[in-house]
């Protein structure tokens, strides 16, 4: 039975009528990150392109059957372009893997760009401590992964992130170690907090500040003054629940614990509420959060200082 | 011992209720049923998205307050009635959308009790292919013990034909109404 709702239209029509008071928002300091991290980011990003151009982007490889080299290389020199539409995939568990990417590319893609090249001409490449060494399995399924969306048609994406999930083994993977055809969205592409971090070392020198964990919240106060000071640090990652990132009310009860990772890059008070920007998915994206909220997404917060390796 | 006796009762007649509650699913007829509405619904929602992407719903089981995604380029703003009212407002202005357009379109989703409007894209060979999906409660009944499944109305551009497709619906994943219009059941309403 249809139900007709004039509440609706009014919620819609008033803000229309109280645009008077949009130049009167009362945003407080703006704590944004990355702006120090400008000409670092330029330079390393113009070292990227030049050895891309040095490259050879047409012959495959018969290490990676199923990648496409058109879609691989044009993938590369997209994510090395613009590291901001870096995605996950839909309905996948690589949101981790994503994250980490996203933050690898924007302040190292020299280091992303030699370690891919590596992997795909010789199917393997040094980290830190270990190799990343991917199985046939997984070096098969890269390019072959299909209803993801954008992550269709970018295999180079494709063969970092499923590599990345075969490598990296937390807790979490116990379970399901070996990569089977579907596992991209099941708990073998599952990132914990730890693993996350670990991933972070493995591939720079940057310094890490960790707070937090998989199933208790950072003690670290009030959490709007810690991650302020954070993004005055540094770059600041939260592992977050994300049923408080895009909260309904249609479930009986929310699962109190982490689920996705996003890269935090402004945020401030506008009257009781916080206006938060943060990445994921492929882009930035803004909604105002209350207070208490905060406290409920928030599980973990890592700063990155992507300088202080060089 | 009564009070011990009342309990189990009520959770008999919960776990009753919730089986029942199951059992009624929306299926094809409930697109037939509310064709003209929701055909409507989509039209509308198309020519405002032609304007400026964006997607739509509700997070509340009344129907009252509505959430609103605007997507551009590089960004996403998520506002919703409940709590940010003033800047949905600023970006419903700063994008120009037709607002009589957009008040006919809140209408129309809370008169269908549809949960969510959005479009997703996906490849079929190399080709990009993008479908406007409607997300409602699966269940027909109002009961509150219902689980949490989602009955998801998608509409393609033009008839798809390709294997991945017919694999999917020989699957059941998606289940055919007609040429254009599949649903299927799910666990996410977005």
């Amino acid at each position: 039975m249809l139900i007709s709702n004039t509440l609706l239209f009014r919620a819609l029509i008033l803000p229309i009528s109280i645009f008077s008071c949009i130049g009167r928002v009362n945003a407080q300091q703006s704590f944004v990150s990355d702006q120090k991290y400008e000409a670092y980011k330029k330079r390393n990003q113009q070292i990227a392109i030049e050895e891309f151009l040095k490259l050879d982007t047409t012959s495959g490889s018969l290490l990676w059957p199923n990648i496409d080299p058109v879609l691989f290389f044009s993938n590369i020199r997209q994510n090395i372009i613009s590291p901001d539409k870096i995605n996950q995939g839909h309905a996948t568990n690589f949101c981790g893997y994503a994250a980490m990417t996203h933050l690898l590319i924007k302040y190292h893609p020299d280091i992303y760009l030699d370690q891919i090249i590596k992997l795909y001409r010789n199917g393997s490449a040094p980290l830190k401590k270990k190799n990343l060494d991917p199985s046939e399995r997984v070096r098969n399924a890269a390019g072959t992964l299909k209803n993801k969306g954008e992550l269709d048609i970018l295999h180079a994406d494709q063969l970092w992130f499923l590599s990345l999930a075969d490598e990296f083994k937390g807790y979490i993977n116990i379970f399901d170690h070996k990569y089977h055809p579907g596992d991209e969205n099941k708990i073998w592409a599952g990132t914990n907090y730890a693993k996350f971090n670990k991933m972070l070392k493995e591939f720079t020198d940057d310094y890490l500040r960790r707070k937090g964990s998989d199933f208790i919240r950072p003690m670290t106060g009030d959490f709007y003054e810690y991650i302020s000071k954070q993004l005055e640090l540094g770059i600041v990652l939260l592992y977050v629940n994300s049923k408080h990132l895009y909260p309904h009310k249609f479930s009986l009860f929310k699962l109190r614990a982490p689920t996705h990772f996003i890269v935090q890059y402004e945020m401030y008070k506008v009257g009781d509420q916080i206006m938060f920007r943060y990445w994921d998915y492929g882009l930035k994206t803004e909604q105002l959060i209350p207070r208490k909220r905060l406290r409920k997404l928030i599980f973990g917060i890592t700063t990155i200082d992507p300088q202080t390796g060089s | 011992m009564k009070i011990i006796c009342r309990y189990i009762i009520i959770l008999c007649l919960s776990g009753f209720a919730a089986c029942m509650a199951a059992k009624n699913r929306k299926t094809a007829s409930y697109y037939r049923e509310n064709k003209e509405e929701i055909e409507a619904l989509r039209k509308t929602y198309d020519q405002l998205y032609n304007h400026q992407p964006f997607s739509a719903g509700f997070t509340d089981k009344s129907f009252r307050y509505y959430v609103m995604e605007v997507t551009t380029d590089s960004l996403r703003y998520i506002f919703n009635s409940e709590k940010n009212r003033r800047q949905l407002g600023e970006v419903i202005k700063r994008f120009q959308y037709d607002t009589t357009a957009l008040r006919n379109l809140s209408n129309m989703l809370s008169d269908t009790k549809c949960l969510w409007l959005s479009k997703s894209s996906f490849y079929v060979d190399g080709q990009r292919e993008t479908v406007t999906y409607l997300s409602f409660n699966s269940a027909t009944t109002e009961s509150p013990f219902v689980e949490n499944k989602y009955y998801i109305l998608i509409f393609l551009p033009h008839p798809i034909t390709h294997p991945d497709i017919k694999k999917r619906i020989q699957k059941g994943d998606l289940i055919k109404i007609d040429e254009l219009v599949y649903y299927t059941i799910g666990n996410r309403y977005r």
